[in-house]
């Protein structure tokens, strides 16, 4: 049996691992911020528009397919296929592609649009589930609507692939909406460094409390729930400073699908979306790097900064469960998928610092921190944390984890300040500071239920939520 | 150990204040200067605009200072021109735009931010500042990273018409083929003229993406005068240059002699013979039927693609596309054709 000095050994040395983790994972963050941060103050107040003009009627802008799979999506559909049709680009086509929906999806895209039924004569890149029709619609030529047997997001984005005529594709959720030039400034790094650049991404922002019209975001604000607008901190940290510190290093693994421009070639080259997992959008890009590092390419991945796509965050617990379970069991599986390429100098940066980034910092942190929690609260049950330890450690926690939060912040006043007014600043700082109470645990929480499903390899299923339509956000959040 | 975490909470909570002090600062004084420049916008745009299109004579003098008189002025001329409906004096918008803004912009390319300099040349050349050429060649001369800097300091430099400029193109080979059709749409045709004879003449490799645009600018211009030259790259070893040559002639939508085409129907490399049935299409040639047909069948999925596009634009193109359909011997090239029937031409 275990005396109370090995038991109080044993929780000590844990718990220094966990501080000592802790402490690596803050200067990692540190560090991504100290790599964007002079990249975002560099390019902070250049007239973006303007460096679009050319693009925008250049005849050799490449032309781009709009993909965009749908999963019972009636709410959101004609909405997004709108948006699409908006977009400020020389020459695309939007491919909606239904998944096998048992909803109205497909009839409200027919009837809103004119389509008429086209014979269907694609390649085959990649085997899909079959697609039985093809539809065009009459009043907007560019706009197209497959219907095929369910077989996943990445089933229905493989057979969208087929179906492009384009050399470029744009992947984008069909609850998204994009700003009108998202095409023309996503697509901006590619043509200049003429086709160098094999995929891009640009920033996802939540629209959940922004004025929505006529399928634009017409003015930005906050939500009213707590939930929503921790989801916007962590989207600023996570993209402001998360993926353009790693995108500025080549080693950037997840373009989110939400959306993502993707040289039509180079996918193929590299297989294709793959069906067997839930995180099909990291787990293409890693195969990408892992394609490109084998060939010795020197194409590479960028993200770019300006805010492109808007999405509807999760607002109801249930729904943001849903979305953090899958998205923390699609990290793992494309980390077991690719564990060849950890550690493996072969894949540089990737391999030996991204990889591990994704492993040790987004995957493992919910563990750590779990124990960190479970340390502190059963420590200060039976007595054997002080609580002026406990007491200490929390204010560490909180003021690190807000500290992050308000250069996220600091980041986003310097690229987009979107937010009209200083009362929104004041807002996200206090609820930046809430974050370690009751936010942070449920996530990690979740995160660890991922982790769970992944080890028992659950069933998987399209990740839809209860939407509401991004179109009537403005009241609802 | 407890009091060096409480040093440590110390400073993450001043430096978190410190943060939160910088942001309300700037958001404040970000917000009162919208204001002022709305303000001056709203004032001052309509004297602007009865300037530029020509009913008043003197231009107008706001009664604005320092960075904001800038800001305001910019904004005016900028949506003056992306956005009036009325007819615009651009030579008085340019008058204006030198009278107020060239000693800031001056200053700008000088001592301004990477942005400040980035912004101040879109906007001279947008507002055909030509005074400042020699400031932007001294900018870009000091230019050491192919950035956006670099390429909009050259956009503006061809606008101008910067004849230094043809040597950059013979010489940098960093420029991609886009970017010098970006150039090319902005030379006078003297410079494209001498860009011709270079290349016709020139002993030494000049830069391959250079050789590229030249030809493919010349289709897009649809310059039928260009035909000799881009039909004598028809023959040159270079598959890449053959193939902008091909996709010229069929932009042009003529050529001095058809037959030059022939060979590129039986090419080994797919993207000629797409092209060749592309150039068929496009030039309406009947006699190439057979070619067309039997591309109709190809291996590839995009010559097939072309060739019954081409079959359509010839006379009688439906009823061609149609037989295709129901009698093709490729299974292929049967389903395409019937794709083809039910989709207009886009």
């Amino acid at each position: 049996m275990m005396n109370q000095d090995q038991f109080t050994f044993i929780i000590d040395i844990v718990a220094i691992l966990v501080i000592a983790y802790m402490g690596i994972v803050a200067a990692v963050y540190v560090t991504l911020f100290l790599i964007a941060g002079p990249k975002i103050r560099k390019e902070q107040g250049l007239e973006r528009e303007e460096t679009i003009e050319e693009t925008a009627v250049n005849q050799d802008t490449f032309p781009v397919s709009v993909l965009v799979p749908a999963y019972n999506e009636e709410v959101g559909i004609v909405n997004t296929a709108n948006s699409m049709l908006k977009l400020n680009y020389p020459t695309h086509e939007i491919i909606i592609i239904d998944d096998g929906s048992k909803d109205e999806t497909a009839s409200r895209m027919i009837r809103s649009f004119g389509m008429e039924r086209i014979t269907l004569a694609t390649r085959h890149h990649f085997q899909t589930q079959p697609v039985f029709e093809g539809y065009r619609s009459k009043e907007f030529p560019n706009l197209f609507l497959l219907r095929k047997e369910n077989g996943g997001k990445a089933d229905a984005l493989n057979a969208g692939i087929n179906f492009s005529k384009y050399p470029y594709f744009a992947a984008i959720d069909g609850d998204s909406l994009l700003d009108k030039d998202a095409l023309l400034k996503t697509m901006k790094p590619i043509i200049d460094s003429n086709g160098q650049v094999t995929v891009t991404g640009g920033t996802v922002r939540i629209a959940n409390g922004s004025e929505i019209r006529e399928s634009e975001v017409r003015k930005i604000g906050l939500p009213k729930k707590p939930m929503v607008l921790l989801q916007i901190i962590e989207y600023f940290r996570a993209f402001l400073i998360g993926r353009l510190g790693l995108s500025h290093m080549n080693m950037l693994l997840i373009i989110s699908g939400a959306f993502g421009i993707f040289e039509k070639s180079r996918v193929i080259k590299a297989g294709g979306y793959n069906t067997a997992t839930v995180g099909e959008d990291m787990e293409l890009v890693v195969r990408i790097h892992r394609s490109l590092k084998d060939e010795k390419s020197k194409q590479r991945i960028e993200y770019i900064q300006d805010p492109v796509c808007w999405t509807e965050a999760p607002s109801t617990y249930a729904s943001l469960r849903a979305q953090r379970r899958r998205w923390q069991r699609g990290l793992a599986e494309t980390l077991w998928i690719h564990k060849a390429m950890l550690f493996n100098p072969k894949y540089k940066g990737v391999g030996l610092f991204s990889l591990p980034y994704y492993l040790f910092v987004e995957l493992l942190s919910a563990v750590f921190e779990l124990i960190g929690i479970l340390i502190i609260l059963l420590g200060i049950l039976f007595s054997f944390v002080s609580i002026e330890w406990a007491i200490l450690m929390t204010i560490v926690t909180v003021a690190y984890g807000s500290l992050l939060s308000s250069l996220a912040v600091l980041l986003e006043e310097w690229t987009y300040h979107k937010y009209p007014d200083i009362k929104s600043i004041l807002i996200l700082y206090f609820f930046a500071l809430t974050e370690t109470f009751w936010y942070r645990p449920l996530l990690v929480w979740w995160r660890c239920e991922g982790l769970w499903m992944f080890l028992t390899r659950r069933k998987r299923m399209w990740g839809n939520m209860q939407r509401q339509g991004l179109g009537e956000v403005e009241n609802r959040s | 150990m407890v009091e060096f975490a409480l040093w440590f909470i110390i400073i993450l909570f001043l430096l978190q204040l410190s943060v939160l002090f910088y942001l309300l600062t700037a958001k404040r004084k970000r917000i009162s200067i919208e204001e002022e420049v709305n303000a001056g916008y709203q004032k001052w745009y309509i004297p602007f605009s009865s300037y530029t299109t020509g009913s008043e004579q003197d231009v107008p003098d706001p009664d604005l200072y320092g960075s904001t008189r800038v800001l305001v002025i910019e904004k005016i001329l900028n949506h003056l021109i992306d956005h009036s409906n009325r007819k615009i004096d651009k030579g008085k918008l340019t008058h204006a735009a030198h009278l107020h803004l060239s000693r800031s912009y001056r200053l700008y390319l000088k001592k301004g931010s990477w942005s400040q300099r980035v912004n101040t040349l879109y906007f001279i050349e947008e507002f055909h500042m030509e005074d400042l050429k020699d400031d932007i060649w001294d900018l870009f001369s000091k230019s050491q990273h192919y950035d956006e800097e670099y390429r909009q300091s050259l956009r503006s430099l061809a606008v101008f018409g910067e004849e230094r400029l043809v040597d950059v193109l013979l010489q940098d080979s960093r420029l991609s083929q886009r970017m010098i059709k970006e150039l090319l749409r902005r030379f006078p045709f003297s410079i494209i003229e001498q860009l011709k004879s270079e290349m016709d003449q020139s002993k030494s490799r000049l830069p391959h993406s250079l050789q590229l645009a030249v030809v493919s600018y010349c289709g897009e211009k649809k310059d039928a005068a260009s035909l000799p030259f881009i039909e004598k790259r028809l023959s040159l070893p270079n598959k890449e240059i053959r193939l902008k040559a091909l996709r010229a002639i069929a932009e042009i939508g003529s050529c001095s002699d058809e037959e030059l085409l022939l060979d590129f129907f039986q090419s080994s490399h797919w993207e000629e013979r797409m092209l060749a049935a592309k150039a068929a299409g496009r030039l309406g040639l009947s006699e190439f039927e057979m070619y067309l047909n039997d591309l109709a069948g190809d291996r590839e999925w995009w010559v097939r693609f072309a060739a019954l596009e081409a079959l359509r634009q010839l006379p009688e193109g439906a009823s061609l596309l149609k037989e295709v359909s129901e009698h093709h011997e490729d299974r292929y090239a049967r389903d395409m054709a019937s794709r083809l029937l039910t989709m207009e031409v886009s």
